[in-house]
């Protein structure tokens, strides 16, 4: 036997072979280096040819250490002299990337981290930000007036009523609905929700409202005065 | 001479650079002149083209600092400039943009693997390469010369990732058979 080792799987040990280089100078992803080390342990090729990887970067290594880092003939300080007063105006804007993002359409130009118009952009939060936060802390007054604005009072709550705990949603809207009534606000803490009934039938209904079992507690909200 | 520490502080060069900032060009032309110039050193033979090479993608990346968008790294962008503006330079030169070498390209594969010294290696690698396909030679230059993983190669290369790995292997193989090749007419 000539101690050759049989390979079963032909793509996995292909796939290892062409990221060897990469494993040897640890720039694979550690999902791919879990791959090539489990591939190695059962492959002698494989180990052989990591071999000639190391060396082939301890060669690398070793020539631009020897040649100075610099081909023979090429002199950077000569090279900057002649470049520097050629350095004319400079191009704003453009999608300029090694690969793809040089063609980009524009919509997906827009989409990138664009400085031509990212600060606009910025800008425009800090507008609508601080529009925002100025509604906020706007004084209260102003919002309560909503409610008043256009319904009249007849369209506040002219009735205070507080259901027994246990009333179901279901019976509390028919309640509700039997009286044409409907809420303004509530519940309050106190459990009470401020309804709204047809004037003309105030008192029919309040007095329809307390017959209810499961009213606890109906009132009119302008201490019994009616207009 | 001006080191740049990393991906971050060329970036901050970028950023001064596009403002104008010619000393911040400086410096990033001294970082990067030894790494360019090595890189398209392995594809153009003539240091002259070599310098207008380097100095072409210089220029480049003068006049278009601004459109650097951090979608990759600052070498990624700067190396993908100098690999179009060598193929171009090779072009316009009377360097041949391929050897020999290119015609055999997909037949290594086949070749029996053959094991070196380490000796033997460092003599005769740098003249191995020379004799492979440009694409190839410059896969491979990147990977042993300048360290880059095989994501920012295909950038730099505009081609897909597993074209990159293929490039690779065949490359390797290719120089594996040119440097038995060198051994065998050598005794």
């Amino acid at each position: 036997m000539s101690g050759r080792v049989f390979r079963i799987d032909i793509p996995a040990h292909q796939a290892v072979q062409e990221l060897l280089p990469w494993y040897a100078s640890g720039q694979l992803a550690p999902d791919e280096v879990r791959r090539v080390h489990e591939h190695l342990r059962g492959c002698a090729q494989c180990r052989e040819d990591l071999e000639w990887e190391h060396d082939m970067y301890a060669d690398a290594a070793k020539s631009i250490a020897e040649a100075d880092a610099l081909p023979e003939g090429v002199d950077m300080e000569a090279s900057l002299a002649r470049l520097l007063p050629m350095l004319g105006p400079q191009e704003r804007g453009d999608a300029l990337a090694p690969s793809t993002t040089a063609r980009l359409p524009w919509w997906r130009t827009a989409a990138a981290n664009q400085p031509s118009w990212l600060g606009w952009a910025v800008a425009a939060q800090w507008v609508l930000i601080v529009g925002l936060v100025g509604l906020l802390v706007r004084p209260a007054d102003e919002a309560d007036a909503y409610h008043v604005l256009g319904s009249g009072v007849a369209a506040g709550g002219n009735l205070v009523v507080v259901f027994q705990p246990n009333t179901s949603e279901r019976e509390l809207r028919h309640i509700l609905q039997a009286q044409n009534a409907r809420v303004v606000d509530g519940p309050t803490v106190t459990d009470a929700y401020l309804i709204n009934v047809p004037a003309a039938n105030r008192e029919q209904a309040l007095r329809a409202l307390r017959t209810e079992a499961a009213v606890k507690l109906a009132e009119p909200l302008d201490a019994g005065g009616t207009p | 001479m001006a080191l740049v520490a990393s991906d971050n502080d060329e970036v901050y060069l970028l950023g001064r650079i596009a403002a104008g900032d010619k000393l911040a060009f400086e410096a990033l032309y001294r970082a990067y002149f030894p790494r360019l110039s090595r890189f398209v050193g392995r594809m153009a033979r003539s240091a002259p083209l070599i310098e207008e090479v380097v100095n072409d993608t210089m220029l480049v990346v003068w006049q278009k600092a601004a459109s650097f968008d951090g979608s990759c790294k600052p070498s990624t962008w700067i190396f993908a400039i100098a690999y179009r503006k060598t193929l171009k330079g090779l072009r316009a030169s009377d360097e041949p943009v391929e050897s020999d070498a290119a015609l055999y390209e997909d037949e290594a594969g086949n070749q029996p693997e053959q094991a070196f010294s380490r000796q033997q290696l460092q003599h005769t690698v740098a003249m191995a390469l020379e004799r492979l396909p440009v694409a190839q030679r410059a896969v491979m230059v990147l990977t042993y010369y300048h360290d880059m993983a095989y994501g920012d190669i295909a950038d730099i290369v505009e081609c897909p990732l597993n074209t990159v790995k293929t490039r690779m292997f065949h490359a390797r193989h290719r120089l594996k058979d040119l440097l038995w090749n060198e051994r065998e007419s050598s005794r």
